[in-house]
């Protein structure tokens, strides 16, 4: 019911924006011919806008009869390479993503449980999303050697901020007298995190995991450009980016394919937590 | 009430941490004898720093330029979407899915084909990649501040007959506020890494990102480093204004005065 | 003079599905103006359902509601009544003075009147100089008497309180109810108040309605026979027991299911 009504919702917004965008290359973009649109029809804008031509926004149905044409001369085809380009890039997400997530996890309750620590490094776990991993990724290849797992730790990178945050915040989120209560039982230290404060922090953390998924996918494709890999969709992106003028679709397509990893990732992460906090008060 | 803890309790631990870890660095750099291209010392960076110091301020600032020119835009752009579609239920409700789904798409990707619409050269193009990563946090979290508004709040209100004007202005605006900082530090942090990286697929040759890519590209990497601090700065500093100006606006929220109950 | 009349009030939640509850039932009630009217009765038989109907914050199934004559939205729309909640629900970001002066604000009252009236209220409920403090900074009894403040603040010929001091230590609420009583006795407002606790009722009220559960409707209106002034000696009045020990019997009653 209401998961159906997002879903429809999505697909509306959706459509409303293709719409937008045939109408945008309607008014301003290169002619309409009978062979470059499946309707047969001849139309000639009256305006010629720069961002409408079929070079900078190609029509949606090119972008998608691309997926089925060959990604290079006698090649496989587009949705074939960008396929194993999305599995490679996803893998790479998914380790950044669990290293990422264990280091902010394990982050997290060090800094709960001992304040100096939190004091001296939290300033420094801030600062150190303020740098352009781009920039680093160059030395974080040359240090660990060119290859996926490379990628992996650049996307771990950008995913235990949001966890370690949300974890310390979570650990600290239950009420003393539940702790007193506890401490009254003569609970000890671990069974207090066990018991009460790691249930209590659930909620952040899967908040913190659902910007993480997306984190790690951004990571992991920002990772693979200056690295010099080229079997995932980063390489995919530069390599069609490098080709645009003869093949404007297959960049998108490829960005269509980004897209559509970092949207399942963050669906399976909220189906997990759906899973796991079933039996919580949704807000 | 709590006091706010005292200045040195708070700061001297990060100061302490600061100074070890460059010693520590420094150290390590010259007992092992790693490379320069490895990892250049903390002296050696600085000695860049200050050498081409109006150099690295000159690209700095037209990067800063480009972040700050797409967080104005983004952020601008996301409240008053916010704001006109939170007027209708359905509206709000019909594009937050979207909305939330465009939020986990990598935008950077997009990043080479804004670059085709407005110009490789055109800071235009690098702001309004910034204005589309920072468009969508901020969307949705004013949107949530204006919606998740407390139902007995909300029945106060309608006890007094307020007008929705009314029920907007004093009460779903104030509580956006905490939402909608929140989204700012987001975006701020955000908007200089987005500019440094978008560049990343061509750019101007005095941009910050392209110097980084192009000094580290050919081994200078004391100057990347350089580089590399510049947009730390630029970065620490956008957020450290976005938490004076919370504590200024929002003085009542509990993420400003601390969690110290009354009474 | 009669401030309220309700009549044949019924409110069904979730009418025709198979989880329909009727939260109230007939309700007929008229009030007199100065009077200090107590609802009374187990957990969930509606009471607070039925200040709600009055206060037009939600619409009942069937029946009607008259405030001063007036329908019961036109008196909300008037500001006829005040309200207090059960929590003091203030506006976190505004500081005390402001909270007060809300509900002026929204009826348009200018600035320098506004303020003054608040001020006045506050302390006549005991908080002079907190004005500039923010909700957070006070405790959970100072901000319910600054939500009562609140609701003083239009002048309301009738004043609706759903449990305003069920969350407060019994020390704190018995001086509460004296403040109350006080304020209800110099002013010549009419009170309809919710209450889980027995001696309160009978402390406060002249009038005492004791509600029963499922479907929730009116048991008994018990007249409660103690002078018009209260004060600490009422606790120890011989009446005053015996008036508890007849509500006890009614309440008693309500939760067997009548």
């Amino acid at each position: 019911m209401k998961i159906g009504r997002q879903i429809l919702s999505f697909f509306i917004v959706l459509l409303l924006l293709g719409v937008a965008w045939e109408l945008f290359k309607w008014f301003g973009g290169d002619p309409w011919r009978v062979t470059n649109n499946p309707f047969g029809i001849e139309h000639n804008p009256p305006f010629r806008i720069k961002q409408a031509s079929d070079l900078n926004l190609p029509h949606i149905w090119e972008i998608i009869s691309a997926f089925g044409k060959e990604s290079r001369r006698n090649g496989p085809m587009l949705i074939e390479t960008l396929a194993a380009a999305s599995l490679f890039t996803f893998r790479e997400a998914i380790t950044g993503f669990l290293l990422g997530g264990f280091l902010g996890l394990s982050l997290g309750t060090l800094f709960a449980h001992i304040p100096l620590l939190n004091r001296g490094c939290m300033p420094y776990v801030v600062a150190s999303q303020t740098v352009p991993i781009l920039a680093i990724a160059p030395m974080v290849i040359i240090w660990l050697k060119a290859g996926w797992i490379s990628v992996a730790i650049i996307s771990a990178y950008l995913t235990f901020f949001p966890v370690t945050i949300n974890t310390l915040r979570g650990l600290l989120s239950p009420d003393p007298t539940t702790i007193e209560l506890m401490r009254s039982y003569a609970a000890s230290w671990w069974a207090i995190l066990w018991k009460v404060r790691f249930p209590a922090a659930l909620p952040y953390i899967f908040t913190a995991f659902k910007v993480s998924a997306t984190a790690s996918v951004v990571g992991a494709i920002i990772g693979e450009l200056p690295s010099g890999i080229r079997d995932g969709l980063g390489g995919a992106i530069l390599n069609f980016n490098s080709y645009y003028i003869t093949g404007p679709e297959r960049l998108w397509a490829a960005i269509i394919a980004s897209s559509l990893v970092g949207i399942l990732f963050y669906l399976l992460v909220t189906a997990v937590e759906t899973i796991v906090l079933r039996n919580r008060k949704t807000k | 009430m709590g006091r706010e803890e005292s200045w040195i309790t708070r700061w001297l631990p990060p100061i302490i941490l600061f100074f070890g870890g460059i010693f520590l660095w420094e150290a390590a750099v010259r007992g092992f004898q790693i490379e320069q291209f490895l990892l250049p010392a903390p002296s050696v960076i600085a000695g860049t720093f200050v050498e081409n110091f109006e150099r690295l301020v000159s690209i700095g600032w037209f990067t800063t330029k480009e972040a700050l020119g797409g967080f104005v835009i983004g952020c601008t752009a996301g409240i008053v979407v916010a704001f006109a579609t939170s007027r209708w239920t359905t509206a709000s409700e019909t594009l937050m899915p979207f909305a939330i789904a465009a939020n986990s798409v990598p935008i950077i990707a997009f990043a080479p084909i804004v670059n085709n619409w407005f110009g490789v050269d055109n800071p235009l193009s690098k702001m309004v990649i910034v204005a589309i990563i920072v468009f969508f946090p901020m969307m949705i979290n004013t949107v949530r501040g204006l919606t998740l508004v407390d139902a007995a709040q909300l029945e106060l209100m309608r006890s007094y007959a307020a007008a929705p004007s009314e029920i907007l202005f004093k009460l779903r605006l104030p509580n956006a506020l905490p939402y909608m900082f929140n989204a700012f530090k987001i975006a701020a942090s955000l908007s200089m890494i987005g500019a440094v990286v978008s560049e990343y697929f061509g750019g101007n040759r005095s941009a910050l990102g392209i110097f980084i890519t192009q000094e580290a590209a050919q081994f200078r990497f004391a100057n990347a480093w350089a580089g590399i601090i510049i947009a730390c700065i630029v970065g620490l500093a956008f957020y450290t204004v976005v938490v004076l100006v919370e504590r200024l606006a929002i003085p009542w929220h509990s993420s400003v005065r601390g969690n110290n109950p009354g009474g | 003079m009669t401030i309220l009349s309700i009549n044949n009030v019924s409110k069904r939640f979730n009418a025709g599905s198979s989880n329909e509850t009727v939260a109230l039932q007939n309700i007929n009630l008229t009030i007199e103006s100065d009077e200090f009217v107590s609802i009374i009765g187990p957990s969930g038989c509606g009471k607070s359902t039925l200040l709600r109907v009055i206060g037009d914050l939600i619409a009942p199934s069937e029946g009607k509601v008259s405030i001063h004559g007036k329908s019961a939205a036109q008196s909300r729309l008037d500001q006829d009544y005040g309200m207090v909640f059960q929590a003091p629900v203030l506006l976190e970001w505004r500081r005390i003075l402001p909270n007060v002066v809300l509900p002026m604000e929204l009826a348009g009252i200018p600035k320098p009147e506004r303020e003054k009236t608040a001020r006045n209220l506050l302390a006549q409920v005991g908080l002079k100089g907190f004005e500039r403090h923010y909700p957070w900074q006070l405790s959970g009894g100072m901000q319910q008497r600054v939500a009562i403040a609140r609701a003083l603040a239009i002048r309301p010929k009738l004043l609706l309180m759903d449990e305003p001091f069920g969350a407060l230590d019994e020390m704190t609420r018995e001086r509460m109810n004296l403040q109350l009583h006080d304020i209800w006795r110099e002013s010549d407002t009419t009170v309809l108040f919710v209450t889980h606790s027995i001696s309160e009722a009978v402390f406060l009220s002249t009038k005492i309605i004791v509600m029963s559960a499922r479907p929730g409707q009116i048991l008994e209106v018990i007249d409660i026979d103690l002078p018009r002034q209260r004060d600490d000696s009422t606790r120890e009045d011989v009446r005053f027991f015996e008036q508890e020990r007849a509500v006890r019997e009614w309440l008693r009653r309500a939760e067997s299911g009548g």
